[in-house]
């Protein structure tokens, strides 16, 4: 064993620790035997000495004051436990009520909650099919033309019919003058 | 005093108090840390506010209670090294306010050589600040914070036998440094 090589496992001598393996049996018997490392040795004990010289120092009293920390703590657990776990639940029971589409209501037999969550779907077999649409959609197409034809003629049977009895008007008109112009001679 | 993970545990369950309990028992070993580390009293304090508004932030990230110091020391030196990243190294020291009464040599017990026999509180802080980074927070965790050599090597992020060999050459570097101010 060379002293060099062993000078760093000192420590292990200079430090009796409890929960630290002990310094090797064959180190110790190399310092016991080495006058050089045991020399080496007692001038580390030394300094380790000095080092108590500078003692603590006092922290300043105005730290604690200077000590600025938010009002509150950033994370969750700043909450009660009480109000995270209600603030949970509430939560939960808003996202429930959303799915299952909730009817509340409050009239004069009370009050009634119903959700539709687990109500019938809507049959498919009464939704037509898209052959279907297109029929319907052409028949309206093809009555409405038809009524807008029937209310064509009718209108111009109107016209015809006023302008006939603006015509018959007319003729009485002339024939009562013809007939005073001729009682006049 | 209530243990430091029953304070934690408190604070994880809503008492807001425990906080400043928390910061009450730990700010003067966070300060102590700072302070040596980067040797200003001002730069310190900022650590120290720093440190436990990160904390505040996180403590509810921290899985385990019972490593609480550990996880706390970690985030301390993770600030210390920002803000001496920040600084320029060629700084001088500030003087301890405690070194005016401090002045007169110091004996210590066993010298191990005759420049020993005047080495002052004042001349430890100096030959400790001339450490590179590594060492002097292993130096700093180990011998002032009382940490075990796995928890020094926790707080540092590196293997047992790294911090092992940190501690070792943080030692024969304060030993050099003592011998050139003395």
């Amino acid at each position: 064993m060379r002293c060099d090589e062993i000078q760093e496992r000192f420590v292990e001598l200079l430090y009796d620790e409890t929960g630290t393996p002990p310094a090797s049996p064959e180190l110790r018997a190399h310092v016991d035997s080495c006058p050089r490392c045991q020399a080496e040795l007692e001038e580390l004990r030394s300094t380790r000495r000095a080092l108590e010289l500078w003692k603590d120092e006092p922290a300043p009293a105005s730290i604690v004051g200077r000590l600025r920390v938010p009002a509150r703590r950033p994370s969750a657990r700043r909450l009660p436990p009480a109000v995270r776990w209600g603030g949970i639940a509430a939560a939960v029971l808003l996202g429930f009520l959303t799915l299952a589409n909730a009817e509340i209501t409050l009239n004069r037999d009370g009050f009634t909650f119903r959700t539709h969550l687990f109500s019938r779907q809507p049959d498919t077999r009464d939704v037509p099919s898209r052959a279907e649409v297109r029929d319907l959609v052409r028949h309206a197409l093809d009555d409405t033309e038809r009524r807008l034809s029937e209310e064509t003629v009718l209108a111009s049977r109107q016209v015809l019919d006023t302008i006939e009895q603006e015509r018959q008007m007319e003729i009485r008109f002339i024939n009562a003058r013809l007939g005073r112009t001729r009682s006049n001679n | 005093m209530a243990e430091p993970e029953d304070t934690v545990r408190r604070f994880l369950g809503g008492d807001e108090e425990a906080f400043d309990r928390l910061v009450r028992q730990w700010e003067t070993k966070v300060f102590n840390l700072a302070w040596r580390f980067l040797g200003n009293r001002e730069d310190a304090a900022d650590v120290v506010q720093d440190t436990f508004l990160s904390v505040f932030q996180s403590l509810h990230k921290l899985r385990e209670p019972r490593s609480f110091s550990t996880w706390l020391y970690r985030i301390a030196l993770n600030h210390c090294r920002a803000r001496w990243r920040s600084r320029s190294r060629d700084l001088p020291l500030e003087p301890s306010d405690a070194g005016e009464e401090e002045a007169q040599p110091v004996i210590p017990a066993v010298p191990a050589t005759a420049a020993d026999s005047v080495i002052t509180a004042d001349l430890v802080r100096k030959s400790v600040g001339g450490l590179s980074d590594e060492h002097r927070m292993a130096i700093i965790l180990k011998e002032y914070l009382g940490l075990t050599l796995e928890e020094v090597a926790a707080v540092m992020d590196c293997p047992l036998s790294t911090a092992k060999s940190r501690l070792y050459h943080g030692l024969r570097g304060v030993q050099r440094n003592l011998r050139r101010l003395v």
